[in-house]
């Protein structure tokens, strides 16, 4: 991103600080690794030198708001700012509060997926740029084309929010169209393998999620990294009575993760934080998006795209739907 | 004791050590590599490191301990068979073998846990000298040589012949014994060093620094604040250590029966030191000033020993890239 759109962040950010619109600043600096950048948490106008608005800002900042609870400025992109819609909607954190700033998101690069396309390991990659409609990588001084399918992160193949829903400024750059909804042909030849999994029995399902979440170490890096994870106590932390045991036994996992996936129903913006962060590579984005599916399938309902329309789970409505209960 | 074995030789070899124990060795799966029981026939190519540690071999991230039944007022407990059988650990790097000698003490001091000894006594380790040093590895600044060891039972180094084993234990000795090895001297194993290509001019940080740098910096609440703002409070930095060793205890019961488990626990979880009515780390900074400060100084006061082997799990995998090397370059200015 040019240097001169940079300075103009700062500019603004350093004038929110300084009529004490916000306390805190939240955006990307250089991180300590190779295709890596890391949360600014800036406390004043100083900190902000340490921008950095290249590539690899996947990072939704929205999560920091679970912690800071003040007045903040905060760089969103378009997923992003789906987030802060279902934390506002939720009473989680007020608009007013907000220094919301849009930044033009061109799809965020995944390590993971770029190392399977080379047939590699993520710290063979040497180089990665993009030009048109790819992502070039140099592997061991050869270079290699990857459309964007097999670079990108899944969420963003089908990206219908590119542009931030809410923002008080929205940083100079290109906006991406939105993708229009997957179709079969769409999404044929995509690596994330929903359509893969969905059509098989269920006890093949239940085989393969069983298989997925014995190897959950119960870090809870999913959980503490999701913004809509926002309650103080989670009720895998209750012992009076306790829920769920804190061994991870396979049984425990399970409950722990179909837990979580059916309590951030209707919060959930498909930001992808959890599957990107998991150490263990569970793609728990196959769960959180058949979630998205058939929320928007059975109640017309999209997460973090308006303040008004009412949370399906939360919602009691006299002709719904009671013939499941015998 | 210095042996040689060619390339040939090595997959007959592990094929007869099969029939005699359970090998383990790094191998990809679910993309992952992982120390899995595998037909190998070589060591690895393209191996740099595990995901998880090691450790979890040694110290399980579930492990049942015993079982109990109780009946009219009375309650009966039944230890659980000994881990048995042997295993042979291959391919083992340096830095995890080093982090095995560093759990030893806290297993076997005061306490010996029988079953973190069995594992360690039924377990011989072949380790294999590193080619690249790994990213967000700084195993050279705290005092690891990817290319030499002491900390196995044989550790081995790529010639273009196939390989040369240093024999460094009785046991170790025992395995290299027949004639699918052939003797080798000291001067073969020093000329088949190889340096770290990616070998920094200047370490990053004076390791013996650390301990007084890190004591120093404890009261200032400011610094730990400020190097924690991002912590997200996971347990990825903790899991993922092959020094970490912190367990919690848990029952699985049914009426009048039931098994107690020992799990990893980690102090980054704000739970961890929670107790009736007080937690004395319920804020961030403090949690993220123990890990630091059990691992470089307390641990250190302890056992003489610095709990980390650089190894560089907790730099990569942490969501946040908040990356310990920083912190340890500011603590030993």
């Amino acid at each position: 991103m040019p240097e001169t759109i940079k300075d103009e962040l700062i500019a603004l950010a350093a004038k929110l600080f300084r009529e004490g619109k916000i306390s805190h600043f939240l955006g990307y600096q250089k991180g300590t690794l190779k295709f890596q950048t890391t949360p600014l948490i800036a406390l004043n106008p100083e900190d902000l030198q340490h921008l950095w608005l290249e590539d690899f800002f996947f990072f939704n900042l929205a999560f920091y708001l679970k912690e800071i609870k003040n007045k903040v400025g905060l760089l969103v992109k378009g997923c992003d700012s789906r987030s802060l819609l279902s934390l506002i909607k939720e009473g989680q954190v007020k608009r007013e509060d907000l220094y919301v700033v849009g930044i033009p998101c061109p799809g965020q690069i995944d390590l993971r997926k770029v190392a399977e396309a080379i047939a590699g390991e993520r710290e063979e990659i040497e180089e990665i740029w993009r030009q048109g409609n790819e992502v070039h990588v140099r592997v061991n001084d050869q270079e290699k084309r990857l459309p964007k399918a097999l670079a990108l992160l899944d969420k963003c193949l089908h990206c219908r929010y590119p542009k931030p829903l809410i923002s008080d400024f929205l940083l100079p750059g290109e906006y991406a169209p939105p993708v229009p909804p997957a179709t079969p042909e769409t999404t044929q030849g995509l690596s994330r393998g929903r359509d893969e999994l969905r059509p098989k029995p269920l006890p093949e399902k239940w085989a393969f999620w069983v298989d997925q979440f014995q190897h959950c170490l119960r870090c809870y890096a999913c959980r503490n990294v999701c913004p809509a994870c926002f309650c103080p106590r989670c009720i895998v932390e209750e012992n009076m009575p306790q829920w769920v045991s804190p061994l991870p036994t396979a049984g425990d996992n399970f409950v722990f993760h179909l837990m979580r996936l059916m309590h951030v129903a209707g919060t959930c913006v498909s930001c992808g934080e959890c599957q990107r962060v998991c150490p263990m590579e569970i793609p728990l984005m196959r769960l959180h998006d058949k979630m998205a599916e058939d929320l928007e399938e059975l109640y017309n309902f999209v997460a973090g795209i308006d303040l008004d329309q009412p949370l399906p789970f939360r919602t009691f409505r006299q002709e719904d739907a009671d013939d499941f209960i015998k | 004791m210095y042996r040689k074995i060619s390339k040939e030789n090595l997959r007959k070899w592990l094929g007869e050590l099969k029939a005699r124990a359970a090998i383990l060795a790094p191998a990809k799966e679910r993309g992952l590599w992982s120390y899995r029981e595998f037909g190998l026939q070589d060591f690895p190519l393209r191996f740099r490191n595990s995901r998880l540690p090691p450790k979890g071999l040694f110290l399980d991230p579930l492990r049942a301990l015993f079982a109990w039944k109780s009946s009219g007022g009375s309650v009966q407990l039944t230890p659980l068979p000994p881990l048995n059988g042997q295993r042979i650990l291959i391919g083992l790097k340096p830095c995890d073998a080093r982090a095995l000698r560093i759990l030893e003490p806290i297993f076997t001091r005061d306490y010996p846990d029988v079953f973190f000894l069995d594992n360690l006594s039924r377990t011989l380790r072949l380790g294999q000298a590193c080619s690249v040093l790994c990213t967000g590895s700084f195993c050279l600044e705290m005092g690891i040589d990817p290319q030499e060891s002491a900390d196995f039972d044989i550790f081995f180094r790529e010639i273009p012949a196939g390989y040369l084993a240093r024999v460094l234990t009785d046991q170790g000795r025992t395995f290299t014994e027949g004639d699918f090895f052939a003797e080798a001297s000291a001067g073969e194993w020093d000329l088949a060093r190889r340096e770290m290509p990616e070998k920094k001019e200047k370490p990053l940080f004076r390791l013996e620094r650390v301990p007084a740098g890190v004591a120093q910096s404890f009261p200032d609440k400011n610094f730990w604040e400020r190097v924690s703002a991002k912590c997200i409070n996971c347990g990825i930095c903790t899991y993922l250590c092959p020094t970490c060793h912190c367990f919690d205890l848990g029952d699985l019961q049914m009426p009048g029966q039931g098994v107690r488990f020992r799990c990893w626990d980690s102090c980054a979880f704000p739970g961890f030191t929670k107790m009736a009515g007080h937690n004395p780390r319920e804020e961030k900074w403090r949690r993220y000033r123990q890990r630091v400060s059990h691992k470089f100084n307390f641990f250190y006061q302890s056992f003489q020993s610095i709990a980390c082997v650089g190894c560089g799990r907790c730099v990569v995998h942490c969501p946040v890239n908040l990356d310990l090397r920083e912190v340890l370059v500011e603590v030993a200015r």
